[in-house]
Parts: C-alpha cells; sequence; structure tokens
C-alpha cells in the first residue's frame, strides 16, 4: 500500500482514505496499546479514542512521512491517560494476546521471545515493542515517550541484557547497532 | 553470535511474531471509523454551538460527557451523533473518575448497580468500573460491567443515570420490548459474522445498553435477566 499517497488523500479529506491508513495500522495500535494496557476493552477504549483525535486534528499533520509515529504517539498518549486514571501499571499479559507457535529448534523461538518480552518490566516492555516490533528509530520512542535519546538507548541495551538472559544467550559487551 | 546478530535477529524474530487482534477489538475499530463524519468540516460547525443547543437537555449534552466507548455506541444512532458534534469540549473541559470492582463502584455510584441473573455458558465477569465525567455543571456517572467467555467472545452491560427516552430519535434499531419496556436492538454490522449487537432500553430512571458479540438471543436473554 503507498502510505503516503493514502495520507494525502486523507489529508484532502478523503474518509475512505483515513479508514484505510486506520485498517493498515491496526495490528500495530493492538500490540503498542496492549503492551501498555492491561485488558482488550481499555485497548479499544484508547484505540477508539486516538482514531477519533487522529481524524479531526489531521490537519496538524505537517509532513504526511510522520503519519505512522503521529499515529502512535497519539494512541500512547491515551494509553498514558487509561493509565493514569487507574493511577496504577498492571504486568501485562502478552501471551494471552500473541498467537502460541513454536519453531523448535530456533533459539529465537518466537514464543520465548513472547515470554520474554512478557516478564520484561512496563518500561521495557513499552521501548521493546516500539523498537523491535514497529521497528521505529530511536528518536521518534523518544519523542513519544517525552524521555530522552540517551535514555532510551540506556534502557533498550537493559532490556537487551534482560532478554539474552531470559532467551540464554550470551552476549557479551552488549553495545548493538542502533539506529538513529 | 556477536551482538549486532543479536540485535538484528531479534528485531527479525519479533516481526515473524504473529499477533491477532481480537474480534471485539476489530468491531470497535470498525464501528468508529462507521461513525466519522464524512468530511471533517463538519467539526469546524461544531464549534459554533450555541446556547440552545446545550440545553437541548440533559440526556443529549451528558451523552457527550461518557467514555470513548459509550459516546461511540450512542453514535451509532445517526441523529444523535449529529448532536454529539455539537458539543464543544474546549468551552467545558472534561474531568474524568474512575473506580475499580463492584464493590467500590457501588459505593460511589447513585444508583444499584443490576447484576445479570442469566450469563452465557463458560462467561465470568472480568471487570466493573464506574467512570464519573464531569464537565461544567454537569456530571455523569456510567458503571461498566465486562463478561469474558470462551473463544473471544465479549459482553459488556452499561448502566447510566438517566430519564427520558429518544424513541423517535433511534430510527435505525430495531424496537422490542425486555420485561414490559420499549427496549431498541441495534446491529452495526450486520455483514460479519459475529457483530457486536447491543440491545438499549431505559428503565426506572436508568439507561441500560447491553453488548457483545454472543447473538441477539443471548443479548436478549442477558438484559431480561436484569431485574
Amino acid at each position: 500500500m503507498d502510505m503516503n499517497f493514502q495520507v494525502q488523500e486523507a489529508l484532502r479529506g478523503k474518509k475512505e482514505a483515513f479508514v484505510t491508513l486506520i485498517k493498515h495500522s491496526e495490528v500495530s495500535m493492538y500490540r503498542i496499546a496492549r503492551s501498555m494496557l492491561h485488558s482488550d476493552s481499555d485497548c479499544a477504549d484508547a484505540i477508539q479514542e486516538s482514531i477519533l483525535k487522529a481524524y479531526n486534528s489531521l490537519p496538524s499533520l505537517r509532513e504526511p512521512d510522520f503519519f505512522r509515529s503521529w499515529l502512535i504517539r497519539i494512541l500512547m498518549n491515551e494509553c498514558h491517560n487509561i493509565l493514569k486514571r487507574r493511577k496504577k501499571v498492571i504486568p501485562i499479559p502478552i501471551t494471552e494476546v500473541m498467537t502460541q507457535s513454536v519453531e523448535r529448534g530456533n533459539p529465537y523461538a518466537l514464543i520465548e521471545l513472547k515470554d520474554a518480552v512478557n516478564s520484561l518490566p512496563g518500561e521495557l516492555r513499552v521501548i521493546v515493542t516500539l523498537y523491535y516490533f514497529e521497528d521505529l528509530p530511536l528518536k521518534d520512542i523518544s519523542e513519544m515517550l517525552h524521555t530522552p535519546v540517551g535514555t532510551i538507548k540506556s534502557r533498550l541495551s537493559r532490556a537487551r541484557t534482560e532478554l539474552s538472559q531470559l532467551l540464554g544467550i550470551q552476549v557479551k559487551g552488549v553495545t548493538c547497532r542502533e539506529r538513529n | 553470535m556477536n551482538e549486532t546478530n543479536f540485535d538484528i535477529d531479534l528485531r527479525e524474530t519479533a516481526k515473524r511474531v504473529p499477533v491477532e487482534v481480537p474480534t471485539i477489538v476489530k468491531q470497535r475499530i470498525d464501528e468508529v471509523l462507521i461513525s466519522l463524519p464524512d468530511s471533517r468540516k463538519r467539526k469546524k460547525r461544531a464549534i459554533f454551538v450555541s446556547a440552545a443547543v446545550l440545553v437541548f437537555s440533559i440526556l443529549v449534552v451528558g451523552f457527550g460527557l461518557v467514555s470513548p466507548s459509550m459516546a461511540q455506541i450512542i453514535k451509532q444512532v445517526p441523529v444523535l451523533n449529529s448532536v454529539l458534534h455539537l458539543v464543544d469540549s474546549r468551552q467545558m473541559p472534561e474531568i474524568r473518575e474512575e473506580v475499580i470492582g463492584l464493590e467500590k463502584a457501588q459505593e460511589k455510584a447513585p444508583f444499584t448497580i443490576e447484576k445479570p441473573t442469566f450469563l452465557p455458558e463458560g462467561f465470568q465477569e472480568e471487570s466493573t468500573k464506574l467512570e464519573t465525567s464531569t464537565r461544567g455543571p454537569y456530571q455523569l456517572n456510567v458503571a461498566k460491567m465486562f463478561f469474558k467467555g470462551p473463544g473471544n467472545k465479549q459482553l459488556m452491560i452499561m448502566q447510566v443515570e438517566d430519564t427520558g427516552v429518544p424513541d423517535s430519535l433511534l430510527s435505525q434499531a430495531v424496537k422490542t420490548t425486555i420485561n414490559g419496556v420499549d427496549a431498541w436492538i441495534y446491529n452495526p454490522s450486520p455483514q460479519v459474522s459475529s457483530p457486536n449487537i447491543q440491545i438499549m432500553f431505559w428503565k426506572d430512571g436508568k439507561y441500560y445498553n447491553v453488548s457483545g458479540n454472543v447473538g441477539q438471543e443471548t443479548i436478549i436473554k442477558v438484559a431480561e435477566s436484569l431485574k
């Protein structure tokens, strides 16, 4: 799908283009919401509100290339709003969310990775989801989380170390490639 | 394996982890997409809120104060939808509070939160919450009970302090009766196999909305058990 074209169309006021963009982003939106929130009903609340806000504030989107990170930022704000109302963070059972699929013989068996990510602390889990699952650059993640890039990097490093231990992989002096 | 390979492999593996968006979430995404106005120009018109609209009724203004999910349910009814667009949130910022758990919700709710005496087989209560929304002089309490069943089946029962039945506005819903009072059944997605059907009725100063992807007959039975 030509995201840029659909964003341009949506910016011209075409509802169908906006619907196409949201349907295309459905899995990402759910995955991110689920990494932050406890229940599917909360995820649905956050996603619904994000869609409405995104639709109403589309004219404020200056650069079509930024649509995806802009949408994710709106969604994360809504997730934070829900968490604020709850005033507590609840562990997220990601294993309930994702379909089980085990690849035997692979040290990164999908089920193991899901369990490992699931067991990370909340602040690391969200960063891992955005960086590895959504492939977002550090700069965008930094803006979304209102956290300096340096802090994101150090949390990512912690997450990698914890993941490598959880997955039983020896990683010495983890500094890993990072996209800025 | 060096650290770079670890990083690259992790990303590649992460991309292959399958994610299934639950039916209930998909349906609610579809519902909000269907309800979007055709043109964003409508929003500009909404800025010009008239005093007449603000006093239209506490019922309609009240609908504008509730959670996104409830607002969305109400928005599925076209005429109410057009009225909702007239509520200017910038003039009356909303304050929301939420309490979790049936006991706490019941303590704070200004009405009795009715529990269903019938639930489909395998269903269990997942959570109950009370959302209190305050905007200017208006306050609205919304109790929501969530139930989960086998195979991604879900039910939500919403109860709101409310009077007045806007029956002339429920044009896309099918009228029926629940325990002797008028009720309206609405299916926003008749084309899907397990639509999120909802039933709405007003009784004893309360608005009830029972919704879920469990089929119309079951929704009616659950609604009838709210006595």
